[in-house]
């Protein structure tokens, strides 16, 4: 048996459970659903492991709120930018601020948009993005790149050093 | 918003036409086609959303034309530069068979 890394992972197997709930004809409901946890297995990933740091534990719940996914957004899209403009960052970076992005269009596009119908393989490739996202983050978590992008998370502006 | 998006939209369809009419050639028969819709994302941003149309045998194995192409599509159009954050979504020839979407067709 593998490390018990807790909620993410619970929440990305969880994922894969309600796009396979239906053996044929599967259900909106579940597929929206599995779309929407696998974004969320990733925001939980990265806000655990942000608030993890925090030295007082009591605290951390408290933190844990402050995560905006708006400003997510925009932090992710700057590791891209730096990236493209030559930045030295791991490529497993790159690869977990794309796939937060992508993965956060598709849960407000399953969460709100009724119109669209979800197919099973589209649902499936999504949740490969999120796995591979989290494969990708557990390569570097311990590296400076990684804990600088956790900081930034949840800084309103990263102070000049 | 909308007002700004369009003429964002229009210049960059040359070129949004040319790069998925190359993908198209190089993954063919894995894609069979690609379309797409220029609108604001969730948060407001330009954005394109590409519609990838795989064959049955390609869409069986998720995550892996679909990264490939993706990636193939970052070479061929600088997202950035363009303004604009690209957004895929994927389905196989049966599904399409059995939902006649006419916005995959």
């Amino acid at each position: 048996m593998g490390v018990d890394h807790g909620f993410p992972d619970d929440l990305l197997e969880q994922a894969y459970d309600l796009a396979h709930k239906e053996a044929t004809d599967p259900k909106q409901a579940s597929l929206r659903r599995a779309v929407s946890t696998a974004y969320y297995a990733l925001f939980h990933l990265l806000i655990d492991e942000a608030v993890g740091n925090w030295a007082v534990e009591r605290q951390r719940s408290i933190l844990a709120r402050t995560f905006e996914h708006g400003k997510m957004k925009g932090i992710c899209d700057a590791v891209l930018r730096a990236v493209k403009s030559g930045a030295t960052l791991p490529p497993e970076l790159h690869i977990v601020a794309h796939a937060f992005i992508r993965l956060q269009d598709h849960r407000q596009t399953a969460d709100y948009d009724n119109s669209r119908h979800w197919v099973r393989s589209d649902v499936v490739d999504v949740l490969t993005l999120a796995t591979n996202a989290f494969s990708a983050w557990r390569a570097i978590s311990g590296q400076d790149a990684a804990q600088d992008f956790l900081l930034q998370l949840f800084l309103p502006k990263m102070p000049r050093q | 918003m909308l007002e700004l998006i369009a003429p964002i939209g229009a210049a960059r369809r040359p070129q949004i036409n040319a790069a998925i009419t190359e993908v198209v050639k190089e993954f063919s028969p894995d894609v069979v086609h690609i379309r797409y819709d220029l609108k604001p994302d969730w948060s407001g941003d330009p954005a394109v959303y590409f519609r990838v149309l795989l064959s049955d045998e390609a869409s069986s194995k998720p995550g892996v034309v679909s990264r490939k192409l993706e990636k193939r599509m970052e070479e061929l159009l600088d997202f950035l530069w363009l303004e604009l954050f690209a957004y895929y979504n994927f389905r196989s020839v049966s599904e399409q068979a059995v939902l006649q979407e006419k916005s995959w067709a």
